[in-house]
């Protein structure tokens, strides 16, 4: 960004600024926890038991959350319907002040994961400007 | 949307780094999910399905309009000819973000991503992918 020239208008560095705020928000993202099994080949894995069985195709399920009273009951009651489901991904993004995965979604996770073998992915994204 | 752009990031990644496919849908913790859907949107889902959702608006329900080709609604072959959802507003797609899902490989041909514009983010993230996959399959609504 080239710096403003001192003679620029109010009106002309905010309109500046607004610009360049709105595209600022994207790649602020990080991976906390990847708990899922990598898929090899075309995204089949193999369905328990299933010698005869064909190989599932992977379904992705993505769950945007962010911070409110009942975030993690309701992650709780719906990793219990995903996990009655094989060959899932579960991709739990979360919208955050600062980007960063918070430690209570990271425990609740970690424990609702190992209860139910389920695939879990937990990342973290910063919260549109606009929103936080 | 940065939390479900930043997921599809990963999905991206995944389906590229391990030359895999699979089918991508967005499900918020606060619906209701009948197992049955989960198979469902498995097995039919080609380039992108769509299909309803319950409890939504005065109709109660916000489901895209299916025809079948031979028009006799036996499943076969189907296209999406129109939408039920209370709020069209301009959109190209009025569906709910529940209501359709789409192949991991048609997502990171395309770089489909979330746009930040209250209201709309599925229908403009669907006019990208609509540009690489013309036919939309939907399944035969029973009511």
């Amino acid at each position: 960004m080239r710096p403003v020239s001192s003679s620029s208008s109010f009106i002309s560095m905010s309109f500046l600024l607004l610009v360049v705020s709105l595209g600022a928000d994207g790649g602020e993202s990080t991976v906390c926890s990847d708990g899922t099994k990598a898929t090899s080949g075309d995204g089949k894995e193999e369905v328990e038991g299933g010698d005869k069985a064909p190989p599932a195709t992977t379904l992705y399920v993505i769950t945007a959350t962010y911070r409110q009273r009942d975030q993690l009951p309701s992650l709780l009651r719906l990793s219990q319907t995903l996990s009655l489901v094989h060959a899932l991904v579960w991709v739990v993004a979360e919208e955050t002040e600062d980007g960063r995965c918070s430690p209570s979604v990271e425990r609740g996770l970690a424990e609702l994961a190992a209860a139910a073998q389920l695939g879990v992915a937990h990342l973290a994204a910063k919260a549109p400007k606009a929103f936080r | 949307m940065n939390a479900r752009n930043a997921a599809l990031d990963f999905v991206s990644a995944r389906v590229e780094a391990s030359n895999s496919g699979g089918v991508v849908y967005f499900a918020d913790a606060d619906n209701v999910y009948d197992l049955r859907l989960f198979e469902e949107i498995r097995g039919s889902t080609r380039g992108v399905s769509a299909f309803p959702v319950g409890l939504i608006g005065r109709l109660g329900v916000s489901s895209p309009v299916v025809v079948s080709a031979d028009g006799d609604g036996d499943g076969g072959a189907a296209a999406v000819e129109g939408f039920t959802d209370p709020w069209f507003h301009f959109r190209k797609f009025p569906l709910d973000m529940a209501g359709f899902a789409f192949s991991a490989r048609l997502l990171a041909e395309t770089g489909a991503r979330m746009q930040t514009k209250v209201g709309a983010e599925e229908d403009l993230f669907l006019q990208v992918i609509e540009r690489e996959a013309p036919h939309k399959k939907g399944k035969p609504y029973h009511p």
